[in-house]
């Protein structure tokens, strides 16, 4: 297996995640595109009210697929910086639950790069979300789309 | 790949060989519909497929999101001809929703 690339940041957190901050890299005169994405917690979905999400993990193989994930962004739109921060345990509606920032030479790739992860963050990353709605009802959100397989899971980052 | 799994699977039948046992994590709903994170096998050898069928017989409750789910060698999920030896860190993910 090949090493992640080395300008993968990765992480699962346990508290609120400072997306700012990951905005402030050292310069790089070869970025002309930063773009920061923060998936938050919603307060309604389809007309339920959410109180909270609570974010469940397993953790080493989480930060092992976003290390890939990263890898395989920064090589395929020649990124120069790639981040992930994804929150994990009760993220209360209006914060952060992920934040993806990356740095490339032109906005097209580094929006491109931005969309692409966070759609297989959310199909290829053993990350899981229950919905905790007002009443106190919790509810485990598995789309029949989420399913890992060995093609998703395994892809290299060439 | 998956013909010659089943003759390992069979000749390992044959053999008789003592069995072990497989510590298998289960994680989010799962977790939650079978009321364990974690469901313990005798075990010899087998592939995925044969661990699918005996969690479901184990636990009849997770059969449905379990036909949903994968299965994963430590952080790498596996096709179902895999064979998984005892031992193995065996994690069972259902669909993700991360994000």
């Amino acid at each position: 297996m090949k090493p992640f690339h080395s300008n993968a940041r990765v992480a699962c957190v346990r508290g609120p995640i400072d997306a700012v901050s990951y905005v402030h890299n050292p310069v790089d005169i070869s970025v002309g595109a930063r773009v920061l994405f923060v998936g938050t917690t919603r307060g309604t979905t389809g007309g339920v009210v959410t109180h909270a999400l609570e974010y469940e993990a397993h953790e080493a193989a989480a930060v092992h697929h976003l290390n890939g994930l990263a890898s395989r962004a920064l090589n395929r739109w020649s990124l120069s910086e790639c981040v992930i921060v994804h929150r994990l345990g009760r993220v209360p509606v209006g914060e952060a639950s992920v934040v993806v920032c990356v740095s490339a030479g032109h906005r097209a790739e580094a929006f491109a790069a931005v969309e692409w992860l966070m759609e297989r963050v959310k199909d290829s990353v053993p990350i899981w979300k229950c919905e905790e709605s007002s009443d106190g009802q919790r509810r485990w959100i598995h789309p029949e789309g989420g399913r890992m397989t060995p093609a998703n899971s395994q892809e290299e980052w060439s | 790949m998956q013909d010659h799994v089943k003759t390992v699977l069979k000749n390992d039948s044959q053999a008789d060989l003592g069995c072990g046992t497989l510590v298998v994590n289960l994680f989010a709903g799962l977790a939650e519909v079978a009321g364990t994170r974690q469901i313990h096998l005798d075990w010899k050898s087998g592939t995925a497929e044969v661990l699918r069928i005996q969690l479901g017989q184990i636990c009849p409750s997770i059969v449905k999101l379990l036909s949903l789910s994968a299965i994963a060698i430590e952080h790498e999920v596996v096709d179902d001809t895999m064979l998984v030896c005892e031992g193995a860190e065996v994690n069972v993910f259902p669909p993700v929703s991360g994000g």
